[in-house]
């Protein structure tokens, strides 16, 4: 059998095209790109980590576009920045200079600047709330100038510290964590050079933030459960926003303040590898509140340096299929036409059953 | 004013703030733009605490201008898309570096606005600070 080129589908093409935006246009009622930055905020901060683009605009305006999709959302912004030019690298960055907005740890009760548990699910009833489907805006607005007028007259006097030293910063000073020789080398870039295996700590990181939530999540769960060697406890969780400066072009030595982006960092406390004296501790920071990402990050990241033979202390099957874009888009390319493939693997199979029934 | 004081006012404020203080200056005085507004991606290098490793945790979109008034240079760089404010911030930046009249009262405005920013992140802050959680050790059952 010899291959055979087809045409066609063009009109059909277009048509599914117009569909979509007959789908996407469903009800009566416009989606402003403000409403859902500003009331789909958890998804956006996963949209903006999945694409590795922090532009809450941008990432409101690509869910609208592909009718809230969280993978195609992470194709429209990768495919966007892919346009723009890079001018400028931040100075580094610590989790340590953080705005902090919440700020818990399981390890500890007790900790310097105190335990704030921001806005948080975690102790919400998981009950469905039938009285938001009849929600009054102007009420809602009406709630949310009381409780910001009360909430600030009550709590003004309350020291609550913007910043705070790090938990574990106390278990460092005396000398009850895994000693890490430090990596001061220049950074790897996974967007500009293909992931090397095995990879610096950097790459892991940068590609580990950038993961599918849902991937990581489920490495980090499989590993806590039994697949891997974690015992995590939360050594601390903070959440909040840090500054973003870079050089300033023309004053040399000055800082540049471009703007705040928030983040959710971890250090977990995942137990003493063989021969240790130390606690191992995994690292997380993602774009956003993710309090669940920065965790399985954090898990990950200290498997990932086990010598061990799960599947999450297995660099290349950890670090190479969970990005969205990849994954999503390899799985979706089984959708495209295989024709000639699969005639191909009917021929054998027939050429078979007549060889064993002739 | 420090420039890095300058650039954070400027980047945390409305749009509107930024134009209302460059506009009167773009209208009297010839403005050369060096830099169009652009849109540019900033990659963010952050540092670990395990090994005190740098990687990069991500690019963030924002918009870069560059301006000439009266010989001195006005730059901008903010978090974003808007080329407009981008603009008008490169323009105050410039102004800031000039000995022209409108200097004083375009740093008083700065100021001003800094103050009022500090407030409202001075408020942003109180709103968290009922959540701060006050342990209380139980005593101990036989």
């Amino acid at each position: 059998m010899g291959y055979v080129a087809v045409t066609g589908g063009q009109e059909a093409i277009e048509a599914s095209i117009q569909l979509l935006k007959d789908y996407r246009s469903g009800g009566e009622e416009a989606l402003s790109i403000e409403v859902i930055q500003q009331r789909m905020r958890l998804l956006i901060d996963r949209i903006m980590s999945e694409a590795g683009l922090y532009a809450p605009d941008y990432a409101a305006l690509a869910l609208k576009q592909c009718e809230g999709s969280p993978e195609e959302a992470v194709f429209l912004l990768r495919a966007y920045r892919s346009t723009l030019p890079r001018n400028y690298t931040s100075r580094t960055v610590s989790g340590e200079q953080m705005h902090i907005r919440r700020r818990i740890s399981s390890a500890f009760k007790d900790i310097p600047g105190g335990q704030v548990l921001g806005p948080t699910y975690d102790y919400v009833h998981r009950l469905l709330d039938f009285s938001l489907a009849q929600e009054d805006e102007q009420e809602l607005q009406q709630w949310k100038k009381q409780f910001r007028s009360q909430a600030e007259e009550e709590n003004g006097q309350q020291e609550l510290a913007d910043t705070a030293p790090r938990v574990l910063d106390l278990l460092r000073q005396e000398g009850l964590l895994e000693e890490v020789p430090e990596d001061r080398s220049e950074p790897c870039d996974v967007t500009m050079e293909k992931l090397p295996i095995p990879a610096p700590r950097s790459a892991v990181l940068q590609t580990l933030t950038r993961a599918d939530t849902g991937f990581i999540s489920g490495l980090a769960y499989s590993d806590i459960r039994g697949f891997g060697m974690s015992h995590p406890t939360i050594g601390e969780l903070r959440y909040g926003t840090v500054e973003v400066l870079v050089d300033h072009p023309l004053l040399e030595g000055q800082p540049w303040y471009v703007g705040e982006i928030e983040i959710t960092e971890v250090e977990g406390l995942m137990g003493s590898r063989p021969g240790s004296n130390g606690i191992g501790v995994g690292y997380g920071c993602v774009f956003g509140r993710n309090d669940t990402k920065a965790i399985a990050m954090a898990v990950l990241d200290h498997a990932l340096t086990l010598e061990d033979t799960g599947p999450t202390s297995d660099a290349e099957f950890v670090l190479l299929h969970g990005d969205c874009l990849e994954m999503n888009g390899f799985i979706s390319h089984l959708k495209l036409p295989h024709y000639v493939t699969f005639q191909s693997k009917l021929d054998g199979l027939r050429s078979q059953k007549k060889e064993q029934n002739p | 004013m420090e420039a890095i004081e300058r650039s954070k006012i400027l980047a945390k404020s409305p749009a509107g703030f930024v134009t209302r203080l460059a506009r009167p200056v773009m209208e009297k005085y010839g403005v050369h733009v060096l830099r169009q507004p652009a849109k540019t991606l900033v990659m963010i290098r952050m540092r670990e605490t395990v090994a005190k490793a740098d990687f990069y945790l991500g690019e963030m979109l924002a918009v870069e201008a560059l301006v000439e008034l009266e010989g001195q240079r006005g730059f901008a760089l903010q978090m974003g898309d808007d080329t407009e404010k981008a603009l008008a911030a490169a323009v105050v930046d410039a102004v800031c570096q000039t000995e022209l009249p409108e200097r004083q009262a375009v740093e008083q405005a700065l100021a001003e606005q800094g103050r009022a920013l500090q407030e409202a992140e001075e408020r942003a802050r109180a709103r968290h600070a009922g959540t701060r959680v006050h342990f209380e050790t139980l005593d101990e059952f036989d």
